[in-house]
This record gives C-alpha cells, structure tokens and sequence, in this order.
C-alpha cells in the first residue's frame, strides 16, 4: 500500500466492514491495534520543536512561555538530516528554552547550555541541534501553564490546546 | 489620534484575474534589461483563472519577472513570455501545475508564411548548437483544438527543410526534441482551416502535471469528506511561493491534504484543527464501503505515503481563534481551507446557547469543550490577523472564501492594513455559490492598531454579509425545490 514505511510497521489491508484480519484493538490506547507479534500502533509524538513555538493563551495569564512538559513517555525516531533547515530554524526559537526542554526528557547530551556564535558552519552541532529539535518525541504526557498550572494532555502524541468554555 | 491605513492596492502586482486586460501596458511591453529570451509556455485548459498567478509566482521564485508580448491572451494555451536564464525556465517547469511544456521559441506566425519568415531571422549561432552533424533530434507537430492525419502531419515537418538541420532524426531517444505547434482556436464547433497562431521551438521541459494523478485523492490513505484534490493543492503551494526548507502552516488542517502539496516542494509542515477525531485519525472513514478508519489513516501516515515523513513536524488539536503560539514572525507560509459552514461546520470555543453539534459519536478521553458558532467573517479577520502578526515579511497566506455569487462586489474580499493582495481567482462551485482563492503577501511589521483595524474603518470587515452564506446557499435549493414541487403539481392538473 504505502511507500516507505517506518521500520517495524507496515500497511494493513482492510476489509469491507473495516476490520483488520489477524489483528485487534489495541486495549491501552483507542483507535490502534496491534497483535502478538506486531507492537500498538502509536504514530504521533510531539516534537521539541513545536514545544519552543507553544505558549499558554489561558485568560489574564501574561507570562505563558514557556510551557513546562512532564513526559510519562519518550521516544526517539529517525530524521533526514538537513543543515540548512536546521541553521535557518535556530534563529526563530528560544535557545534557552529548548536546552531546558531537553534536559526534562533527559536527552540533553553535551548540547551546549551558550549558543556558539558560529553555528552555521559547525555540522557537528547542527546534528546535535537536529537531534534535539526533531527526533526527541513525546507520546505521553502534558504540557503545564507555568502562570496558571493548567495542565494540556498530550495524548498519543498530539497536544490538546483546547481550553474549557469558561476558561476562555 | 487618526489612522489611516497605508494604500498597498496600487501596485501592478495586484491581479485580479477577471480583470487581466486593465493592468497597466508598461508593464505588458517592459524591454528586457538582461539578454532575454523568448519562451512559449503551453498550459492545460484547466483552473484557467489559476494560472496566471501560478506562473507569476513561479517566476519570481526563481529570480524572473513576468513579461508577456502586446497580445498576450491570458486564456489561450499558449502563453509568449520573455525570460532572462534557460535555467528560470526549468526552475519553472519542476513546480507548475498548469503548464504542460515549455519551449525555447525560434519562431512565431499568424500564418505558415509568417512563421518561415520569423524562423529565418531566429540567430544562426543560437540554433547551431543544437543542429550539430553529430546530434540527433526529432519534430514532433501538435495541434490545439483539430486533429490531423500522419500524412498532414509529415507535410508540416517537411516543410521545414529549409531549416539547417545538419543532425539524424532520432524518434525513440533523441538529444533535442523539436515542436510546431499549431492552435487552431477554442471553438470545438468552429475549427479553422487554416491555424490561428504557429509556434515552432525547442523544447525544454515537461510541468509537474503528473503529480494530479500520482497525489489523487482517490488512492490516498487518508481523507476527510472536504480534502482538498490533488491538483488545487499543488496550486495553492504554488500562489503561497513555498520552497524547500520553508515553515508552513495550516491552521484549519483537517486530513493534511494541502500539508501534503507543500511538502512535496520540501516545506516543513504543521496544521492544526478544532476536531480530535480528525487529527487522531479516528471515527467513521469519508469512504464508501468502509465504516471506520483504519490505523494507517492520519496526516503523518498520508506524509510518509509520498515518502516526504520527514517534512512532518507535528499537528495540534487547537481552535484557530486563539493563537497558541508565540508571538514572533514564525511562518514562512499560512496555505488553509477554512470551513464554510457547509460541509464542515464552523466553530470555535465558548459558550452560547445555540451550540453546534459535534457529528462523532465518540469523541475521546479528553474533554471536548463546548463550542459556538463561528461567524465566517470573523474566521477571516481572525485568520488575517494571525497571518500578519506571524508571518515572517514577504511571507504569503493562501485561503479560499466562499461567496455567495448574486452578491459578490471585488470590495467583499477581506482586507489587512499589513497584507497585500496578491491574487483572487474563482471556482465556481454552483450557479449561485462560488470560492475564491485569496493569495496575500504581508509587508508591513504588526502593530498594536492593526488588530482592531477592521473596528475603526469598514473598509476592511466588508465581508459581514457572508455571514448567512450558509442560509444563502441552502435557499437556492429550497427554492428549487419549492418551484419543482409547484411544477409537478401544475403537471398533474
């Protein structure tokens, strides 16, 4: 079905009733499935670099930025490297921030806390910064206001920036 | 303390498309600083309002400007345009989805006679390149609009051997093609002896017209009940003038089908959405014959069908009436589709005695929060407010605005005291309903006043009246139907 599926994971053809021959509904999360031999299904995660761009727009909070993250589950994935998208990224996030983000996941490495002033021409880091930005991924967990402490799921994934009707 | 907003619809940049033939005549007969050459552009007869603005794009993205003969005719298939580099020419051709070849032109007439003569004046020495002893080639004749017989055409091609072509014909695999191209009119009922216009060139590229049909919808994994189809969406990329390594966004993304345009051109994407179950992939599917979605079906499984996964940065589920995101110049492109109300219903959070029902059945762990109607004319002030204050400068927003036809005045499309409106083209969807796409380029840096730009001066809310659209839409129908049902009656007395 698909071209160039992430390892592990292959296209399932369906049947007419929309089941999944062989497989079945995953109990832990809804909307996956899995088998004996095929781990759940679980393609969304949330990227550290989306989390540098998030603010809290909660009522009457001025200081929403940024969002603290409390991860339950991270994985890592794999991303083409491209220097160019990177070098042209790190102007447009809070360098400080990300650092912080990634040492919460524990992934921070030997990224430096000081963004090196001639960071364009240095592969190394940008691989670093590639690493970080793109391939560090949150499945589970929540992202906090740090002014009001209402707390966004994040859930298979994807973030959930809904606010209640009388939260607005 | 008066503010006036600056004036940003004077410039020869503003097409509209309706309205092709009063652009200023400077800027149709510019004289070429560079070496200019002359290229013909042949182009589908398909979105005709869309090319234009395409091209113009396309142009500019790749360091040219748009500049067509004296009788340029924006609706023929075949488009004389000065170009400064063979390689913008190309550059061109590896992004467009109207154009279906380009070719270096080496003569044009209204007439064989004309053209002969036109081909004799052509520079020897830019023609001897490609007429070497030692190279192969191959004429190929193609005709608009009437249909010749192999014997007609050999006749064509032998009439051009007073042309110095010194190499062997080559029909399977030839260095250089060669084409004369004859139009012969767009009256299907009316053809012409004789051609209106003959072209003969070299050609150079073939377009990226293949991509509607290797992208079409139908062979996708997922889809919403309003993804929008193959070729519109390369379209839309093409207006927002996206390239590789840009940032873009889609605030209204519903299953990613303009994400998945951009990324093909090497964007990196995000969307967001209001509906959890869209974005999760979950719920009943928009298939016949298939009741619920499967587990391949979400936006990033749609990415890594075309093998661009790796331009996917994330999606969210979050209202577009309020912005998640820092306030800095984050984007490089805003392409969305918002809702018309129509097929999918607009809404956004909040509190409201007429509360708009969800369609799912189930709708997650999570709480879905109440939500309201979302009056269209505020989705686009909204929308051209967000676009202005995070849009890098020069940055383009792209959007569809239904109109309701009977009532449509230029003066309805949304204005911005920071965007400048680049393009308006319609699709027409009904005898009363269409939808326009809207390109806009931002050139002017966000200030406090701008927001509330629309409050102050009724120049830039004119759209209040679309607001019953969706009442106005469905009225043409029970209209309709009240006159039949009156008919059928009459009928039976």
């Amino acid at each position: 079905m698909g071209k160039g599926s992430l390892s592990g994971i292959t296209a399932y053809p369906r049947t007419i009733d929309g089941s999944f021959p062989g497989l079945q509904r995953c109990p832990g999360h809804y909307g996956t499935w899995s088998s004996a031999t095929q781990p759940c299904w679980v393609l969304l995660r949330m990227k550290l670099l989306t989390h540098n761009m998030l603010t809290s727009h909660v009522k009457g909070v001025t200081k929403g930025y940024p969002l603290l993250i409390k991860a339950t589950e991270v994985k890592l994935t794999d991303v083409d490297f491209n220097s160019e998208f990177v070098s042209r990224m790190i102007p447009k996030i809070e360098w400080s921030v990300l650092v912080e983000a990634a040492d919460t996941l524990g992934h921070l490495n030997d990224l430096p806390r000081d963004l090196p002033p001639d960071y364009e021409s240095s592969e190394d880091f940008l691989r670093k910064v590639h690493h970080v930005l793109l391939e560090v991924e949150v499945l589970e967990g929540n992202l906090k206001c740090p002014e009001s402490g209402r707390e966004f799921p994040i859930t298979k994934g994807v973030p959930n920036m809904l606010l209640n009707e009388d939260e607005v | 303390m008066e503010y006036t907003p600056p004036d940003l619809y004077e410039s020869d940049d503003v097409v509209s498309c309706r309205n092709l033939f009063e652009v200023a005549p400077e800027e149709m007969a510019l004289p070429c600083k560079q070496a200019c050459k002359r290229y013909l552009l042949h182009l589908a007869q398909e979105h005709i309002e869309f090319r234009l603005p395409e091209i113009k794009s396309l142009l500019s993205l790749n360091g040219a400007q748009f500049i067509a003969e004296e009788n340029f005719g924006e609706k023929s298939p075949f488009w004389i345009l000065n170009i400064s580099s063979e390689e913008a020419a190309r550059g061109i051709m590896k992004r467009t989805v109207c154009a279906k070849s380009i070719f270096e032109l080496w003569g044009y007439g209204k007439t064989h006679e004309e053209l002969y003569t036109s081909l004799k004046k052509y520079p020897v020495q830019d023609m001897g390149h490609f007429l070497k002893v030692d190279s192969t080639y191959k004429i190929n004749v193609y005709t608009f609009n009437k249909t010749l017989t192999h014997q007609e055409r050999i006749t064509k091609i032998d009439a051009l051997e007073f042309m110095p072509f010194q190499g062997k014909v080559n029909l399977k695999n030839p260095e250089h093609v060669f084409c004369l191209l004859e139009d012969y009119g767009s009256d299907p009922n009316r053809i012409p002896e004789h051609p209106l216009n003959i072209y003969f060139g070299r050609w150079i590229a073939d377009g990226q017209r293949d991509l509607i049909r290797s992208f079409s919808v139908k062979k996708r994994h997922f889809i919403g009940n309003t993804s929008m189809d193959a070729g519109l969406s390369f379209i839309m990329a093409n207006h927002g003038k996206v390239k590789a390594n840009d940032l873009v966004f889609d605030p209204f993304v519903g299953t990613g089908s303009l994400l998945v345009a951009c990324s093909q051109f090497g964007c990196y994407v995000f969307g967001t959405d209001i509906d959890y179950n869209t974005i999760h992939g979950i719920g009943k599917a928009s298939r016949k014959n298939q009741k619920w979605r499967g587990p391949d079906e979400n936006i990033r499984a749609n990415l890594r069908q075309y093998n661009t996964e790796k331009s996917y940065i994330d999606v969210l589920v979050s209202d577009a009436s309020k912005s998640i995101w820092v306030p800095k110049m984050l984007f490089d492109a805003i392409i969305t589709d918002p809702p018309y109300g129509i097929r999918e219903s607009t809404r956004k959070i909040g509190c409201q005695r007429e509360a708009a029902k969800s369609n799912e059945e189930w709708c997650g762990e999570n709480h879905i929060p109440a939500s309201m109607a979302y009056h269209l004319s505020d989705i686009f002030i909204d929308l051209l407010n967000f676009a202005a204050k995070q849009l890098v400068m020069g940055g383009r927003l792209v959007y569809w605005l239904p109109v309701y036809r009977p009532e449509y005045k230029e003066e309805i499309i949304p204005h911005h005291p920071c965007l400048k409106l680049i393009s308006n083209c319609e699709q027409i969807l009904s005898s009363h309903t269409s939808r326009r796409l809207i390109t806009m380029e931002k050139q002017k840096e966000f200030e406090a006043e701008d927001e509330l730009a629309h409050l102050i001066d009724s120049k830039f809310s004119p759209y209040q009246g679309h607001n019953s659209f969706r009442e106005k839409y469905f009225s043409g129908l029970t209209k309709k139907i009240a006159k039949q049902v009156t008919n059928t009656s009459k009928m039976q007395d």
